[in-house]
Formats: structure tokens, C-alpha cells, sequence
């Protein structure tokens, strides 16, 4: 991507990745001098509270016309756009399961919490990851506030080490070292299993899964408004956005014209996760998770 | 056109040109050749050299900086572990471990009172067997559960340093450390904890790294932030540079340095390195101005060591070239003296040397051209004097034989007027007879025979004495040729033979000396009519801008073409051998010619053996006026 559009603008861009919480905290921080032009990748719930926070300028792009859903693929104040659809997914070590033949890999939220997996899972902190917030998220919205909670103490008894990214738990799951049970996004899973050739396993819950809609948006105050503006037409545009499978990256397009690399990983039990709602409950949530939970200090890189 | 190349005697140089700029440039090429090179050899060596040194210096400090970071944190580790040996505090903390109530505040401010004070530490706080926090200094935190992280699970059984962690809370890099807590059995019940903020922690250990003006020594996170302050401040909040780039990206295999820019773009001379266990880039850079300072100052040594040589070299070239040039400059002059003429010219002779050799070897030519030249002068002049002698003689005789010619054609012509008059009178008389009618005929032909050769060589005597004087007028050239046609055509007798002018009658008058004209007309007329025997003569005239061309053609005998150019000789007859008419004196077509020519026309003559003659002469159509025009009427 940023060789591409380097390329075609004839400009240099600098890239950090760094975890949604990562990059909301430092969007936060340099609220008053940004760094950044473009917020590039992750749930937009993390959008939605930047935004709130007035963290995102607003930008009509021409290309909003592009989306196939107008209305669940960008803000009705046009402070962010969706750039891919993602579903949430297990991964478990097939190796591991090749020597327990008694373990069967996870069908559920339910099967999380039996004792085989005890000190197995892992997943990544919600305080910096925004994976696994949309999954605490998904949890609370499928067991309800009470309930959820409790399943999700009950779960992080069942879990080794947060990771600060959400990707990471498919790395490390693949390795199959500190734990052999993951909570992701499907594509990433994918990306494993395909272009790593990790022995992983890939199952659903069966009660639903939660999914992300990743989002872009442009900074308040960006120092390079034109550049800015400029990248967040051409990702929103069906060749651009085809380009994802070609970097490994698979999520589902959110623009009409863009053949899906993986339909299936949408073919499953979705919920019909209440992102304005995620987006509202996140700090609530996130320091809740800190303080009774787990803290977000030395999170596993 | 001949085109004669003349040596100019007048040539000089300018003191910059020729030989003296040649020999100049070379020797001022040839210093600075040697100089700038050496310079140039001299400048990179020592850039490279001085480079490598700040290098190795930035690379030791580099070094340097980690083992102090580590040093510190294992420092920080022995003011937890002593901190918590104390007596009083242990007994604290196992309190507080058991789960007995210990009076909080009391125990803060013990901490407090013995370690905390140096504000090495963020945060010190106790986690129990479970991993929760149960005492904290800072008060927020307690209740957190830490049995997660890293730090607790290998903190269990010796003391841990974690990375350094991005805190979302705080937005500050982070560092944790912990020792395990033990009972009576040793075993551990819990961890006694610290938090450390990099940039806290750097402002002591990095705060003494570099006592340059420009040098400094500082962290970058993975996520590019800088995590110690910075010496100058930067243009953008986002870590990056090459050193940077190359480290994140190398993940730490390897270290660097190099020469790039910095964060600021100013050019730096750097060493760059992944500290592993912090998890941060540790960059250790000086301003490449600062760095090549002395560099720069041998530089401009070398430089203005290097102008001075060659300022040097050029006036030395200027003296050598000066010695050499001086001496052949005096030799030129000296040439160019002899020739232009002034044969006196000394060169005086200075140097012992070749050039001085070839002076005297100059000087003694130059004598001997002047010796040569006053002895050629003599002879010269005695050979003229001999010539002079020579040519007035003959032209004494010349007058004698003019003079001579012109005598006898007059005393012979008077005799022969009478002769030829008085035969005639005879012959017209009624009392001769027949054979002296004969004779009589006879003596009046060859006398006037006779008296045409004698007009004839008086002519060509006065045509080669150039006393032949024409008399221009206006020449009615019809007329002129009718009236040489009717003369003519008493040659042609009863031969088949018809003349045949082909002149129109308005044909523009000629200017030319009549008299001498129709002779010439006469001339050629009477030699085709005595080589034709048959068919025609015919005379034709053709007018252009520049020339009159008359030409005189017949179908008689023509002339063989080995006989061709004698035709114009003297005294000789073409076409004696055919049995023909040796008749006239062969002097007419030389005196023919003489007078076309004197016209300032051309005589001429084609002919095909056996077919016919064309003679051909011209005229100007413009000749030179002359003051005694007459009119012909």
C-alpha cells in the first residue's frame, strides 16, 4: 500500500503500526501537534471514540459512493470510512491436538472455559487491542452486561498472557509454545495457516461471532491535509482495494467491484454487533477490564 | 595568377603567445596536477580516517550507554531487594502478604522516607501469590491483577527486568521490575515491584553521554517515539532517520553506523542499535560539521598549503620560461632584423649555452650574408654595365638593317616603277610584234611581281620593326569585300569557280585601317583562288558585342594536316609539292596575321585535306579610338 501509493503520488510516506489503543492513546497525546495524517486499519470503534473526542477531521470523499452500504460503512458525519469487513475466529494448534486426541478445538464461547483449555488461550488486552475489545465486546453483547462479565472472568482464568497487538496470538498459538488456543480476526487466522504455513485450526463459535469493520479517517489538524485527502479517495477505490489479498491482507472489501478473497470467512454465524454502542461503553469497559481483570502493564509484544 | 607566398617580416608575438604560453601552461599544469592530487589523496585520507574515529567513538559511547542503562536497572533491582530486606519492611510485607491488616500509611511512608524520595521510582507496589496488587504508592492501582504478565510469571524465582512497554494509561514507556518475595521455607509468596519510566530513567543515565556541542544520545521506541528528551528540539514527533529505519527494521540483528541525517535533517555521523532487552533503538549521534571540524580545518590547511604551492610554481615557471624565452625572443628579433634588411644586426651573446652557440652561429652568417651580398652588389652591376653595351649595339644594328631595308626598297623600287611603266607603255603600242609582245608582257608581269615582293618584305621589315602604324577608320566591310572579289577575279581565269559573298549590305561598319585590311581580304581571297580548281569561294561576316568574324572559305585543295601550322611561317609555301602554283612570296599569310593581330583580332585557319580551307579572322567590334578617324563615304 504505501509503496504503491508512494508511487503513484510521488510522495514519501512514514508508517508505525501500532495496536488501536496504542494509537489512540498517542492520538490523544499529540492532540494539540499531530504527527499523523492518516488513521489507517482497525475497528472503528476506536474511530468512534477518537471521533468523539475530536480527534478526526471530517472529509466528504467523491468515493463514498463507492461502498456497498453507505450507511454501516462510514460515519453519517463522514469522520471515518470502513476499508475492510473482518469476522471474529478461534485458532487452535494442530499439532497440540495431534498429541491430546481427547481435545477438540473450540465449537464455542462455552467451550473456551472447559478445563483443557485452562492456561491454553490467549488473546490480546482490550486497553490496546482493538481485536480484542470488538471480542469483550461480542462476549458482553452475546451474554449480556452480568453474564458477560463473569464468562469473561471466568475466561481469563483460562488465558496465559495478553498480548498488546491482536494479531499476536495467532503468531504465537502457531508456534505453539505459551499457549495453543487463539481468539482473532479471521483473516489473520488465514494469513497464518496460508501464507505461513502455520498448524493452526480455524473453527466459529456457534453462538455468533462479533466482527470489525476496519477504518480509515483523517487527522484533526493533519499536517498534510491534500496528501491525506488524497489517500483516503484512492482506498476507496475497488482497485486499491483489491490489492488487499496481494499483501497477504483478507479481509472483505468494503467497496462494490472487489472480488472477496475469502467469502466464507463472512458465511458464518455473525451478530449483529452494535458498533455505536462499543464505541460508547469502550473506556468504561477497558478500565473496567484493567482493574478487575488483568493489567495493561508489560503486555506480551 | 601567380600567387607568391611572402615571408612577412613584420610577424611579433605577444609575450603570452607561442612558445612562451606553451611552455607557461605546462609548467603550471604540471604543479597543479601534483598538487590538487596530492591534496585530494591527502583530504580523503584523512575525512575517511577522522570519520572512523568519531565512529568508533560514537560506537564506544553507544556501548558505553547500554551497559550503563543495564547497570542502572540492576542498581535500581539492589535498591528493591536492600529496600525490602530491611527489617522493618520485610515484616511489613510479609504482613501484608498474610493478608493481616498493616497500617497502610505507616508503610508508605517508610518507603517513602528511604527510597522513594530520590524519585528514581514511579510506582513501588507488592502483588500477592494471585498476582493481585495489594499494596501500591500508588493508591489507583491496587486490586489490578498482574498473574497475566510477564513479569509475574518469571519474576517467581529471581529478579526480572521487563521491556520496555508502552503504558495506554499514561502514554509513558515503562519499565518493571520485580524481586521475588520468600517465606521462612523459601518460597515465594509474592513480588515486590517497581515501575520506572524510561524517560526518567534516561535523564539520569544519558543526561552525561556526550560532552560535545552537538552530540547526543537517545531512545526510540518500536512505535518511533522518542522516549528520552531530545537536544534539540524536533521537527516532528515521529522517530524517524535512517539509522532509525534501519535498526527497526534490521529487528536488532546488527549493529550500525554510519553517516545520515537526522531527525532534523541536519547530516550526522551516527552509531544505532536495537538494545534487546528494553526493546528501544539507542542512537548515539554527532553533527558530521562537528564531527569533521578538524577535518575541515586540515582542509582549508591543505588548501591554502596547495594555492601557496602553486603560486610558487608559477612564478618560478615565470622565470625559467623567461630565461629561456629571453635569448630566443632576441634571436627573432635579430631574423626579423635581417629580414626586413639591416644586415648589421649583432646579437650580443649572454649565456654559454646551446642558444648562446647558435647566436654566435647567427652572428657569423649574418656577416657572411652581408660580405655575400656587398660582392653580389659589385658584380651585379659590372654584369649590367655588360649588358647595357650589348643591347645598344644591337640595337644599332637594328636601326643599320631598318634603315638598310628602307634604303633598298626605295632605291629598288624607283628602277623597277620604270621598268614596269615603261613595259607597259610598250605593250600598249601598236609596232611590236607578236614575240615581243610576248616579252614585253613578261618584263611587265615579273616586275610587278617583283615590286609586290619588295612591298611585301618592306612590311614584314617594317611590321617587325614595330614601324607599322595603322590608320583607323570606318570600313564599310561589304564594299571593302566586293571590291576584293572584283580584283580577285581575274585570278580564277576560265576555272569553274564562283566567289560568293555572303554579307548583307547594311552590315555595320568596322573600324580598322582600310588600306591594310584589303589586303589582308586580298590576301586570303587570292590563296583560294589559287587552290581552287573547282566549286566555290565564299565569304561570309557574322557580327557579336565583342568580335567581327570574317571568314573565307573554299573547296579547293586544302592543306594536309602536318602542314597546318607552317602555314604562318615566313617564307614558307604550303603545297609546293603538289606540282602547284609556287606563285607569291609565302610572306602573305605571316603579314596577314601581323596586321589581324596589330588590329587586335586573331588569324586562323581549318582544313580538311583535300576538301576545302576556312581561313577565319577577327576584329574587335570596339577597337581603340583613334584620333585621326576618317569617314568613308
Amino acid at each position: 500500500m504505501k509503496q504503491q501509493f508512494e508511487q503513484q503520488f510521488n510522495v514519501t510516506v512514514n508508517y508505525v503500526r501500532m495496536s488501536s489503543g496504542e494509537a489512540l492513546a498517542r492520538l490523544r497525546d499529540e492532540k494539540d501537534n499531530p504527527q499523523f495524517d492518516i488513521w489507517w486499519g482497525g475497528p472503528i470503534d476506536s474511530f468512534i471514540v477518537a471521533k468523539n473526542e475530536g480527534l478526526l477531521a471530517p472529509y466528504d470523499s467523491p468515493n463514498y459512493t463507492n461502498l456497498i452500504n453507505q450507511e454501516l460503512y462510514k460515519d453519517p458525519d463522514n469522520y471515518w470510512a470502513g476499508i475492510y469487513v473482518g469476522s471474529l475466529a478461534f485458532c487452535t494448534n494442530s499439532d497440540w491436538l495431534a498429541a491430546n486426541p481427547n481435545i477438540a478445538p473450540p465449537q464455542s464461547w462455552d467451550d473456551l472455559l472447559k478445563p483443557e483449555f485452562r492456561n491454553q488461550i490467549m488473546v490480546a488486552h482490550p486497553s490496546t487491542s482493538g481485536t480484542s475489545y470488538t471480542a469483550m465486546a461480542t462476549i458482553i453483547q452475546i451474554y449480556g452486561e452480568s453474564d458477560g462479565w463473569d464468562y469473561i472472568n471466568q475466561l481469563s482464568n483460562q488465558i496465559t498472557q495478553f498480548t498488546r497487538s491482536g494479531s499476536a496470538p495467532s503468531t504465537f498459538v502457531g508456534q505453539g509454545e505459551d499457549a495453543h488456543v487463539c481468539i482473532g480476526f479471521s483473516h489473520d487466522i488465514i494469513k497464518k495457516i496460508e501464507d505461513e504455513q502455520a498448524p493452526l485450526i480455524m473453527t466459529f463459535p456457534q453462538e455468533g461471532t462479533g466482527y470489525e469493520i476496519g477504518g480509515m479517517a483523517i487527522i484533526n489538524n493533519a499536517a498534510h491535509l491534500d496528501l491525506a485527502q488524497k489517500w483516503f479517495d484512492w482506498a476507496l477505490t475497488p482497485e486499491i482495494q483489491a490489492l488487499g489479498p496481494t499483501y497477504q491482507a483478507y479481509q472483505a472489501p468494503t467497496v462494490a467491484g472487489v472480488a472477496l478473497s475469502h467469502p466464507e470467512l463472512l458465511e458464518v454465524n455473525l451478530i449483529d454487533y452494535d458498533f455505536i454502542w462499543a464505541a460508547q461503553h469502550k473506556n468504561e469497559i477497558v478500565t473496567k477490564f484493567i482493574n478487575e481483570i488483568a493489567t495493561a502493564d508489560n503486555l506480551k509484544q | 595568377m601567380n600567387q607568391q607566398t611572402q615571408p612577412s617580416a613584420t610577424t611579433s608575438l605577444s609575450p603570452f603567445q607561442g612558445l612562451r604560453r606553451t611552455l607557461l601552461f605546462s609548467f603550471v599544469l604540471l604543479s597543479l596536477i601534483t598538487v590538487v592530487l596530492t591534496t585530494l589523496v591527502n583530504s580523503l585520507i584523512s575525512i575517511r580516517t577522522s570519520q572512523n574515529l568519531v565512529l568508533n567513538e560514537l560506537i564506544a559511547n553507544a556501548e558505553l550507554n547500554e551497559q550503563t542503562i543495564n547497570n542502572w536497572l540492576t542498581e535500581r533491582q539492589q535498591d528493591l531487594e536492600s529496600l525490602i530486606l530491611n527489617p522493618t519492611n520485610f515484616i511489613y510485607t510479609q504482613q501484608l502478604i498474610n493478608g493481616n491488616q498493616v497500617n497502610q500509611q505507616q508503610f508508605l511512608a517508610h518507603i517513602q522516607f528511604q527510597l522513594f524520595p530520590t524519585g528514581l521510582f514511579d510506582e513501588l507496589f507488592l502483588i500477592d501469590e494471585a498476582g493481585q496488587v495489594i499494596f501500591s504508592t500508588e493508591t489507583d492501582n491496587i486490586g489490578r491483577n498482574h498473574r497475566h504478565q510477564q513479569h509475574f510469571q518469571e519474576g517467581q524465582t529471581s529478579p526480572f527486568i521487563s521491556k520496555t512497554f508502552f503504558n495506554v494509561d499514561t502514554g509513558n514507556h515503562e519499565i518493571i521490575l520485580t524481586i521475588p518475595l520468600l517465606n521462612a521455607d523459601q518460597e515465594t509468596i509474592g513480588l515486590f515491584a517497581g515501575r520506572l519510566s524510561v524517560l526518567n530513567m534516561t535523564q539520569y543515565v544519558l543526561a552525561r553521554a556526550d560532552t560535545t556541542q552537538t552530540g547526543e544520545t537517545y531512545l526510540v521506541s518500536r512505535d518511533r517515539q522518542f522516549i528520552t528528551k531530545l537536544r534539540f528540539q524536533p521537527q516532528s514527533q515521529l522517530a524517524t532517520s535512517e539509522g532509525i529505519d534501519i535498526t527497526l527494521a534490521d529487528n536488532g540483528t546488527l549493529n550500525h553506523a554510519g553517516n545520515y541525517q537526522n531527525y532534523n535533517d541536519v547530516a550526522v555521523v551516527g552509531a544505532y542499535r536495537w538494545l534487546p532487552d528494553l526493546q528501544v533503538v539507542l542512537v548515539a549521534e554527532r553533527a558530521e560539521s562537528e564531527a569533521l571540524a578538524n577535518v575541515q580545518q586540515l582542509l582549508l590547511t591543505n588548501t591554502i598549503i596547495a594555492l601557496i604551492i602553486i603560486a610558487l610554481s608559477l612564478l618560478i615557471a615565470l622565470i625559467i620560461t623567461n630565461q629561456i624565452i629571453h635569448p630566443i625572443t632576441q634571436l627573432t628579433d635579430a631574423a626579423t632584423a635581417i629580414a626586413e634588411g639591416n644586415l648589421n644586426h649583432i646579437i650580443p651573446i649572454t649565456d654559454h649555452n646551446e642558444i648562446g652557440i647558435l647566436a654566435q652561429a647567427f652572428n657569423a652568417m649574418t656577416m657572411r650574408l652581408r660580405d655575400l651580398i656587398a660582392t653580389l652588389e659589385q658584380r651585379v652591376e659590372a654584369r649590367t654595365a655588360e649588358l647595357a653595351e650589348a643591347r645598344d649595339a644591337a640595337q644599332a644594328a637594328n636601326q643599320a638593317k631598318s634603315t638598310f631595308l628602307a634604303n633598298m626598297s626605295h632605291e629598288l623600287r624607283t628602277p623597277l616603277n620604270a621598268i614596269i611603266n615603261f613595259s607597259y607603255l610598250l605593250d600598249l603600242g601598236d609596232n611590236l610584234t607578236e614575240d615581243q609582245r610576248d616579252f614585253t608582257s613578261r618584263i611587265h608581269r615579273a616586275g610587278k611581281h617583283l615590286l609586290n615582293l619588295i612591298n611585301e618584305i618592306l612590311d614584314l621589315a617594317k611590321i617587325e620593326a614595330n614601324q607599322l602604324t595603322l590608320d583607323y577608320e570606318k570600313v564599310s566591310l561589304p564594299y571593302l569585300i566586293h571590291d576584293a572579289i572584283s580584283i580577285t577575279s581575274g585570278l580564277i581565269n576560265d576555272k569553274p569557280v564562283t566567289i560568293q559573298p555572303h554579307i548583307p549590305d547594311d552590315f555595320p561598319p568596322v573600324r580598322a585601317d582600310r588600306i591594310r585590311l584589303r589586303q589582308v581580304l586580298l590576301n586570303l581571297l587570292s590563296n583560294a583562288a589559287k587552290f581552287t580548281d573547282e566549286g566555290h569561294i565564299s565569304i561570309d561576316a557574322q557580327q557579336n558585342d565583342e568580335w567581327v568574324t570574317i571568314s573565307v572559305t573554299d573547296t579547293g585543295v586544302g592543306i594536309a594536316p602536318d602542314d597546318l601550322p607552317k602555314v604562318f611561317e615566313t617564307f614558307v609555301q604550303v603545297g609546293d609539292v603538289m606540282t602547284h602554283k609556287a606563285q607569291g612570296t609565302g610572306l602573305g599569310l605571316p603579314i596577314s596575321k601581323q596586321i589581324v593581330e596589330l588590329h587586335g583580332g586573331k588569324l586562323w585557319v581549318e582544313s580538311e585535306f583535300g576538301q576545302g580551307t576556312t581561313f577565319f579572322f577577327t576584329l574587335p567590334s570596339s577597337p581603340p579610338p583613334t584620333n585621326n578617324e576618317k569617314t568613308q563615304t
